[in-house]
C-alpha cells in the first residue's frame, strides 16, 4: 500500500511532472485528432523528445500521451464522421448520426466521459491483475485467438439491423477484402492486381472513411436545400449538452463498466488491437440494448462502448508490455522500443524492483484520463461550433482531410484510388440500405482469424478446438449465432405482424 | 439502371465471384479461407439478388425530386473524384488546396473571397500543420513530382 501511495505522491507533488502531462495529453489529444496520424506516430515523433529525459519523466509523458489519443479521436468521429484513428471508427456509427440529430454536444460528452470512465477502470484492471498476470497472458494462444476473433464476427448480426442476410453478406466482403495482401503463412500475394500498396492489406482507416465519411459527407450537399446543409441544423448547444451526454453514461454505468473491461481485457491480449476491442464492444452495446434498432441511426449506447473501451484497453494493453516484453498492441510496440531508449528493460524484472515505476505508470494513465476528459470539457463546446458551418465551407475541408487520412494511414497515394472505390461502394450502401458496419468488423478480425487458424492448425491440428479457452469461447460463439438468428427472425415476425 | 436497388447486389455478385475464381488458383493454404467465406457468400448474395428481383420494384412517390436528388448526388460524386484526381495530380500542398478553392467557389457557390480564405487555410493546416509542424512529409503529386523533376529541382 506504501508503495502504491508512495507513486501517487511522486506524480502529484512534481510541478514538471505535471507540465508534461499537460503537454503529453494535449499533443496525445492532436494526434487523435488528426485523421491518420494516432498514437503510434505520437510516440514515434515524441522519441526524440523524450530522448535525453529521466527514466520517469520520459515514461510518464508516453504514457500520458498514448492514453488519451482516442478521446481526441472521437471528435472528428463523432462531428465529421471521419475517424481519427483505426478504433474510433466504430464510433462514427452512432456518434456522427447523432450529430446530424442536433446532439453532437451530447455525443461528445458521452464520448468523453467514457473514455475517461474506460481509461481509468482500465488502469484498475491493470492494477488488480498485476499479481496474476502470467496465468492470464499465457492462457491465450493462437487456437484462442481464433475463437475470440470468430466470436467477434458473430457480432456482425448484432450491428446488421433488420436484415442478417443483408449485414452477413457486407460482413463477408469486409472478410474477403481483409485476405488482400500477403498470405501469412505462403507469402503468396492474394487479390493484389499486381499493385505493391496493397501488399499490405487494405488499410482500415481508408476503408473506414470510403464507407462511412465519404457517403454521408456527399449526401451532406447532394439533395438538400441550401440552408439545411449543416451538419447539425437549427441547433446550438452549450456545456448542458455535453453534460447531458456525462450523464448517459451514469445511465448506462453498466454497459460502461462491461466495455471498460472487455476492452482492458482485449488489450492484454497481445496482436488483438484496438480496432478489435471497439467493435466487439460495440456489437456488444447493440446486443444488449433492448431496442437495437436504434443502432446505427444515434445512440448514445454506440458512443459510451467503444469509447469506454478505447481508453481502458491501454491500460490493459501495457500489462504483457511491462511485464513479458511482449506489446499488445502496435502503439505498445512503439512504445516497448521507447521504454528501451529511456533504460527500461521491460520483462518479469518490472514486477520486482521496478514495481516503483509501474504504479506511476499506472497513476499516469488515471490522471492522464482524467486531464483529457476536463481538457475536452474546456474546448468540447467550441469545438462543436463546426457541425454548424455551411457545407460549402465545410465539406471541402472534411474530403481533405479525409484524403491525409487515408494517405497517412496507408502510407500511399494509391490509397486515394482506393477511397474513391470504397466510397462509391459505401454511397450505394447508404442509398439502398445495407448495413455497412458489418463491413469494418469482417475487415479487422479477418486477419486476426487466419493468421490464428494457421498456427493453431499448425501446432496442435484440428484438435486445437478442445483447448479448455478456446472450447469455451467456441460455444460463447455458438449460442451468440443463435441468439442472433432467433432475434432477427423475432424481428422478421413483428415487422410481418406489423404489416 | 432499372433496378437501382439491385446495384449492390450485382456488385457484390461480381467482386465475390471474381475473388473466389482467383483465390481457386492460389496455395491450399493461401485459398483455404477465402473459398471458405467467399463460396457461402457468393450463394447467399445470388438468394438476396432473388429475393430482391421477386420483389415489385419499389415505387418512386414523386419522381421529379428523385431524379433531381440522384442528379445532385451523381454531381456530387464527379466533384468528389474531381477533388481526389486533383490530389493525386498537384499532390496535397498544390493540389489539394486548389481541389479547396476551386470546389468551394463552383461547386458550393461560396463567393471567391471565402474560398481564396479556405484555400490559405487549407495550405496552412497541410504545409504549416501537418507536413512541417508534425513533421509528416505529404504526397508532392504526381504531376508535380515529374515537373520538379523536369525543372531539376
Amino acid at each position: 500500500m506504501g508503495l502504491i501511495l508512495n507513486s501517487l505522491a511522486t506524480l502529484i507533488f512534481d510541478p514538471s511532472l505535471w507540465l508534461l502531462m499537460l503537454a503529453a495529453v494535449a499533443m496525445g489529444m492532436v494526434f487523435g485528432a488528426v485523421p491518420g496520424l494516432g498514437g503510434k506516430l505520437g510516440i514515434v515523433l515524441s522519441i526524440p523528445i523524450v530522448f535525453g529525459m529521466e527514466t520517469l519523466p520520459g515514461c510518464v509523458f508516453l504514457v500520458a500521451m498514448h492514453s488519451v489519443v482516442h478521446t481526441g479521436g472521437s471528435i472528428p468521429s463523432i462531428l465529421l464522421g471521419i475517424p481519427g484513428t483505426g478504433p474510433d471508427a466504430a464510433t462514427v456509427c452512432d456518434g456522427y448520426p447523432m450529430t446530424q440529430r442536433g446532439e453532437g454536444g451530447r455525443a461528445l460528452g458521452a464520448s468523453l466521459a467514457a473514455s475517461a470512465v474506460g481509461g481509468v477502470l482500465g488502469a484498475v484492471f491493470l492494477a488488480a491483475l498485476i499479481p496474476i498476470v502470467g496465468p492470464v497472458v499465457l492462457a491465450f494462444g493462437p487456437a484462442e485467438y481464433f475463437f475470440l476473433a470468430l466470436l467477434g464476427l458473430t457480432f456482425v448480426g448484432a450491428v446488421s439491423g433488420n436484415d442478417l442476410r443483408k449485414g452477413i453478406l457486407v460482413g463477408a466482403l469486409g472478410l474477403m477484402l481483409a485476405f488482400v495482401g500477403s498470405e501469412p503463412q505462403t507469402g503468396v500475394q492474394r487479390f493484389t492486381l499486381d499493385q505493391i500498396f496493397l501488399w499490405d492489406g487494405v488499410d482500415v482507416i481508408t476503408a473506414v472513411i470510403g464507407i462511412f465519411a465519404i457517403p454521408e459527407c456527399l449526401a451532406l450537399v447532394a439533395g438538400e436545400p441550401a440552408e439545411a446543409r449543416r451538419v447539425g441544423a437549427g441547433t446550438r448547444y452549450g456545456f448542458a449538452d455535453l453534460f447531458e451526454g456525462v450523464k448517459d453514461v451514469g445511465r448506462h454505468w453498466g454497459l460502461t463498466v462491461r466495455t471498460s473491461f472487455i476492452g482492458a481485457v482485449i488489450g492484454l491480449i497481445p496482436g488483438l488491437g484496438g480496432d478489435v476491442a471497439s467493435w466487439m464492444c460495440y456489437g456488444h452495446a447493440v446486443q444488449h440494448s433492448k431496442t437495437p434498432e436504434r443502432f446505427g441511426k444515434g445512440a448514445v449506447e454506440g458512443v459510451i462502448g467503444p469509447e469506454a473501451a478505447n481508453n481502458s484497453k491501454e491500460g490493459g494493453a501495457l500489462l504483457p508490455t511491462l511485464f513479458f516484453g511482449i506489446p499488445g498492441s502496435s502503439g505498445m510496440a512503439v512504445m516497448l522500443g521507447a521504454f528501451v531508449v529511456l533504460g527500461v528493460q521491460p520483462g518479469p524484472e518490472m514486477a520486482g524492483e521496478r514495481l516503483d515505476l509501474v504504479w506511476v505508470l499506472i497513476w499516469t494513465l488515471v490522471v492522464a484520463n482524467v486531464l483529457g476528459a476536463l481538457m475536452f470539457l474546456a474546448v468540447g463546446r467550441w469545438l462543436a461550433l463546426v457541425v454548424h458551418l455551411r457545407a460549402g465551407l465545410l465539406v471541402p475541408f472534411v474530403l481533405l482531410l479525409a484524403c491525409v487520412g487515408s494517405f497517412l494511414g496507408g502510407g500511399s497515394w494509391e490509397n486515394l484510388l482506393l477511397l474513391v472505390v470504397l466510397g462509391v461502394l459505401g454511397a450505394a450502401m447508404k442509398r439502398h440500405h445495407w448495413p455497412r458496419a458489418p463491413f469494418v468488423i469482417g475487415l479487422v478480425l479477418g486477419p486476426i482469424m487466419e493468421l490464428s487458424l494457421h498456427q493453431a492448425l499448425t501446432i496442435w491440428g484440428p484438435s486445437f478446438v478442445l483447448r479448455p479457452v478456446a472450447l469455451g469461447l467456441a460455444i460463447a460463439t455458438l449460442a451468440t449465432v443463435a441468439v442472433s438468428i432467433r432475434t432477427a427472425s423475432r424481428r422478421k415476425g413483428g415487422s410481418r405482424a406489423a404489416a | 439502371m432499372r433496378r437501382p436497388e439491385l446495384a449492390v447486389g450485382l456488385a457484390l455478385l461480381a467482386l465475390f465471384g471474381g475473388m473466389v475464381v482467383a483465390a481457386s488458383s492460389y496455395p491450399a493454404a493461401a485459398r483455404l479461407l477465402p473459398l471458405i467465406v467467399g463460396i457461402p457468400a457468393l450463394a447467399l448474395t445470388a438468394w438476396e439478388l432473388r429475393a430482391q428481383w421477386r420483389v415489385a420494384a419499389p415505387t418512386e412517390p414523386d419522381a421529379a425530386p428523385a431524379r433531381l436528388e440522384r442528379r445532385a448526388q451523381g454531381v456530387a460524386f464527379v466533384w468528389f473524384v474531381a477533388f481526389v484526381l486533383a490530389i493525386v495530380a498537384g499532390g496535397f500542398s498544390i493540389g489539394g488546396v486548389a481541389a479547396v478553392v476551386v470546389a468551394q467557389r463552383f461547386w458550393l457557390r461560396e463567393s471567391w473571397r471565402t474560398s481564396l480564405i479556405g484555400g490559405a487555410v487549407a495550405f496552412a493546416v497541410l504545409f504549416a500543420g501537418i507536413d512541417r509542424g508534425l513533421g509528416q512529409p505529404l504526397f508532392e503529386g504526381v504531376v508535380t513530382a515529374w515537373v520538379r523533376r523536369w525543372l531539376g529541382i
